[in-house]
């Protein structure tokens, strides 16, 4: 079923508006949540919110594409769930994210005011990459794949994704610098 | 600013990035996107070419048309003023030669073939063809007897 008509069923409140949902994206969803929140039950958990969320926000949403927009409600409740654990129990990509991505904020950046002017600035670093060094940033840090699984996705080895990640990271450093966000 | 900060922006980028992101194809080079349309292109402009070329009258010695006009000289033939022009044409068989040299004919009044070069052509009009033969002169308007 296409976007526009589960999109329709979720304006016409039609129960099947879910179970089209889950039928076409249910598999992205999970694989979102797993990654960051590393156990099964959880990661189904926050499946079935994003699915109440999506339904409350349906009408007057029409999001397209709609993969993106569940992709996100996904994420944010994952990180959140996550945020909420214990520090003994947080772990796994989603710690090491955070962990490298400190080497990408400015220095001396002050407390960040405006995360609408970040996201943008991040559009715009993002699109200036190449199609490769873009797609292995994005699957590393919004969608939390391990080094492993992008390296098997993109048929290179885990040092040229680490030196990638890297690079990548200072160039960040240098284009938020540039944006104003460091002093 | 921390790193939490830019883990979450990241939730607001363009939507089409994150749909995008899960491509594992290698994008084609710019160069394998064209090379195809360049080698279409290029094929079909080699084949108008050659058409060009097959359908373009070109200088190899053919049979050369048969000239009415001129009068026809033979090897050994003295010729006079009156039959003089620049050029003398021939025809096949070794009927007539006619004369090229590089100095100016028109001076030329009196002249002997002693030679007709075989396989010699050239041509001076369209569709005309002409031998190339030796000519001794016998006289000119300067009076110099020219080898």
């Amino acid at each position: 079923m296409t976007d526009e008509k589960i999109v329709a069923l979720y304006w016409a409140r039609s129960e099947d508006a879910i179970k089209e949902t889950d039928k076409a994206y249910g598999t992205y969803c999970r694989y979102i949540a797993y990654n960051i929140l590393r156990e099964k039950e959880d990661a189904d958990e926050t499946v079935n919110d994003t699915y109440l969320k999506a339904w409350q926000s349906m009408p007057p949403q029409k999001p397209n594409p709609l993969k993106a927009f569940l992709g996100r409600i996904t994420r944010q409740l994952s990180i959140n769930r996550l945020e909420k654990k214990t520090a003994q129990k947080r772990g796994g990509e989603f710690a090491l994210s955070l962990e490298e991505l400190q080497n990408a904020v400015p220095d001396t950046s002050p407390d960040l005011a405006d995360q609408a002017a970040l996201a943008d600035a991040l559009t715009r670093f993002l699109h200036a990459l190449p199609i490769i060094q873009r797609r292995v940033f994005i699957r590393r840090y919004w969608y939390l794949e391990s080094i492993g699984e992008i390296a098997s996705a993109f048929s290179m080895s885990e040092s040229k994704v680490k030196s990638m990640l890297m690079r990548l990271r200072q160039k960040l450093k240098q284009h938020l610098t540039k944006e104003g966000f460091g002093r | 600013m921390k790193s939490t900060d830019i883990l979450y922006a990241l939730n607001d980028i363009d939507p089409h990035l994150i749909t995008d992101a899960l491509t594992t194809a290698k994008p084609k080079a710019a160069f394998r996107r064209l090379f195809p349309i360049a080698a279409c292109f290029v094929l079909i402009l080699a084949l108008l070419l050659s058409l060009f070329l097959f359908m373009w009258k070109d200088d190899s010695p053919q049979a050369p048309t048969p000239l009415d006009t001129v009068p026809l000289i033979e090897a050994g033939d003295t010729l006079a003023d009156e039959v003089v022009p620049p050029y003398y044409p021939t025809t096949e068989g070794g009927m007539a030669s006619y004369a090229y040299l590089t100095f100016d004919l028109t001076t030329v009044i009196e002249a002997e073939v002693i030679e007709v070069l075989p396989e010699s052509y050239i041509s001076l009009d369209g569709g005309r063809y002409y031998k190339i033969a030796r000519l001794r002169v016998i006289d000119n308007v300067n009076g110099k007897n020219l080898p």
